[in-house]
């Protein structure tokens, strides 16, 4: 056991010592957040108007933690990308081969996945936090636990995808899909109250799990400011939460463990 | 030598459906050096990387020290490294960084890690290297760094992947050496080489493989031996050699050919080296006078083209 925790955690750097890589990309990526919350946000919020069961929203709020959560799903779903490079480059046949058991491999890089995606994702949490002046340690805290369970669920889907399809272009496609879809069919951007006018939309974004990480980041950020448009109620949300992320974990154990083998499928 | 390290049993492996190996039977012994030898796509990489545990069997298995690769890759895991034909390292990776996370997940502590990487790093002249990116290092230095993983992790079943392909001869000389040297610290050795004078250098025994099945199996002189009249004991004389002492030679040595021409007699017989004394006995009780005397053995490559009957363009292509 304590071998294994050793090596988990060295599987573990395996991800975070990556962190400098994206340099360019993590400055493009915070550049683009900061417009959105010091312009788009605003201008937004100028011409949205959303009345609920608790009156009316706060739409500028409601839309900052909305793009922060749909920054840190495509940092995370970004892992998949690593994972089919790392495939294409013989690194997850090398992996495959070191004396590390398959499930603290796969329990390794999901979890190693998502921690460097919310270490990439926290200079746009800072400002996040910032933006809605949150004090309240444990009001951090929980952002900052709601945050890493979506980046290890996201990471250790898109790791799981990667490694189905063992190709960097298949990849491209379902996760250019993926993105559009959950992001589009959640309420990252309006409130499941604003939804229920279609039917088709507001019922998707009730399955789906990042509806309830952006809810579950509003409630906890600004206790009484969302409620009444939240997708669910908040232990609901915090178990499907961490539910997604265990099935997601557990999902990529199962698949190194069993069906995974090295090469790559061009 | 007897104890068995990898038990290889009707093992096929399909990429679709294409047959990379079928019905792959082996034995490799504990202690031995095994040279596995076969052109580009022959199934040499696949068997290794099923060892390896990276790929599964199709249908067989392969036990490494009595752990199947199907049912306990976790021990077998722990008994095996493998230093691939390509490099594997990202292109923003450095060279120390990579080898001492190596080192650690293969059981060394951080100091031990630091301490064994340098001393394998200087050992094959990476240390200058260390801290650059792979993508700025020449191939040769990335196969290097490859093969200095096995190097500072010393598994009982160590599986090189073509090691000396990209290096220099120097380095390659020294690859050698030091791959001696684990196999005489207890390491079993198998290399996988397209190389006919690679495998013959380093290996106790060799496996030819080709288009996924075994061919040939033993030792380098067991291989040339396998060839009928594969031996050319080749003597010059003086004078006239009688019909009748052409006879005899034909006779005692069991010549698969024999050709006389410009004064050199030509014998194609098996195990040259043993017959070569009878033969001129014969000549000396014949009164011929022998000039010199050479027994030439086929060389790897000509034992590699009689057991796989493969054309030169063949294998090239």
């Amino acid at each position: 056991m304590k071998e294994d925790i050793r090596v988990l955690i060295l599987v573990m750097l395996w991800d975070i010592r990556k962190l400098g890589r994206y340099k360019f990309f993590l400055a493009m990526r915070f550049t683009w957040f900061l417009v959105q919350v010091l312009v788009f946000g605003l201008l937004v919020s100028a011409m949205v108007s959303i009345r609920g069961p608790g009156g009316l929203l706060d739409y500028y709020k409601f839309y900052i933690i909305g793009a922060y959560t749909a920054v840190l799903f495509s940092i995370s779903i970004m892992k998949g990308y690593d994972i089919a490079e790392e495939i294409e480059d013989g690194l997850i046949d090398y992996q495959l081969s070191l004396p590390i058991k398959r499930r603290v491999l796969a329990l390794g890089r999901a979890l190693g996945g998502g921690l460097a995606s919310f270490t990439y994702s926290t200079p746009m949490l800072a400002v996040t936090i910032l933006a809605l002046k949150v004090q309240n340690p444990i009001a951090l805290l929980a952002m900052t636990l709601v945050s890493l369970l979506l980046a290890v669920s996201v990471s250790g889907l898109a790791v799981s995808i990667a490694l189905i399809l063992k190709s960097g272009d298949r990849l491209d496609i379902l996760m250019g899909v993926s993105d559009a879809l959950l992001i589009r069919l959640s309420t990252i951007f309006y409130p499941a109250v604003a939804m229920a006018a279609v039917s088709l939309y507001y019922y998707a974004a009730k399955v789906n799990p990042i509806s309830y990480a952006a809810d579950m980041l509003r409630y906890v950020a600004e206790p009484g400011e969302f409620s009444g448009f939240l997708v669910a109620d908040p232990l609901i949300m915090f178990s499907l939460i961490a539910g997604f992320a265990a099935t997601s974990t557990i999902a990529s154990i199962v698949l190194l463990e069993r069906k995974i083998e090295g090469g790559y499928s061009r | 030598m007897s104890r068995v390290a990898v038990r290889i049993r009707d093992f096929v492996k399909k990429f679709g459906n294409v047959v990379a190996v079928n019905g792959l039977n082996l034995d490799v012994f504990d202690g031995e050096i095994f040279g596995f030898l076969g052109p580009n796509g022959s199934g040499k990489s696949t068997t290794l990387l099923t060892i390896a545990t990276v790929y599964k069997p199709t249908r067989g298995d392969i036990e490494v020290y009595g752990f199947s690769v199907t049912r306990n890759g976790d021990a077998v895991r722990k008994l095996i490294g493998i230093a691939f034909q390509e490099p594997k390292a990202l292109w923003v990776d450095k060279p120390y960084e990579l080898l001492v996370w190596h080192a650690m997940v293969v059981g060394y502590s951080l100091i031990d890690s630091r301490r064994v990487v340098r001393d394998v790093m200087e050992e094959l002249g990476l240390w200058e290297h260390r801290n650059k990116l792979f993508s700025e290092l020449s191939g040769g230095t990335r196969k290097k760094v490859e093969i200095a993983k096995l190097f500072i992790q010393k598994p009982k079943l160590a599986i090189f992947d073509e090691p000396t392909a990209q290096l220099d001869v120097t380095t390659k000389h020294l690859v050698w050496s030091k791959i001696r040297d684990m196999n005489r610290e207890g390491s079993t050795i198998i290399v996988a080489t397209n190389d006919t004078f690679e495998a013959e250098r380093l290996s106790d025994r060799v496996g030819i493989i080709y288009r996924g099945t075994l061919k040939a199996l033993g030792s380098p002189s067991e291989l040339k031996d396998m060839i009928p009249g594969g031996d050319i004991i080749e003597i010059r004389v003086e004078g006239f050699i009688s019909g009748n002492a052409l006879r005899k030679i034909e006779d005692a040595l069991e010549t698969k050919r024999l050709d006389l021409s410009n004064g050199t007699l030509k014998a194609y017989v098996n195990r040259g080296e043993e017959k070569v004394a009878l033969a001129l006995e014969i000549l000396m009780r014949e009164n011929v006078k022998v000039r010199s005397v050479a027994v030439k053995e086929p060389s790897l490559d000509e034992v590699f083209f009689y057991f796989t009957g493969a054309k030169l363009e063949e294998v090239r292509g």
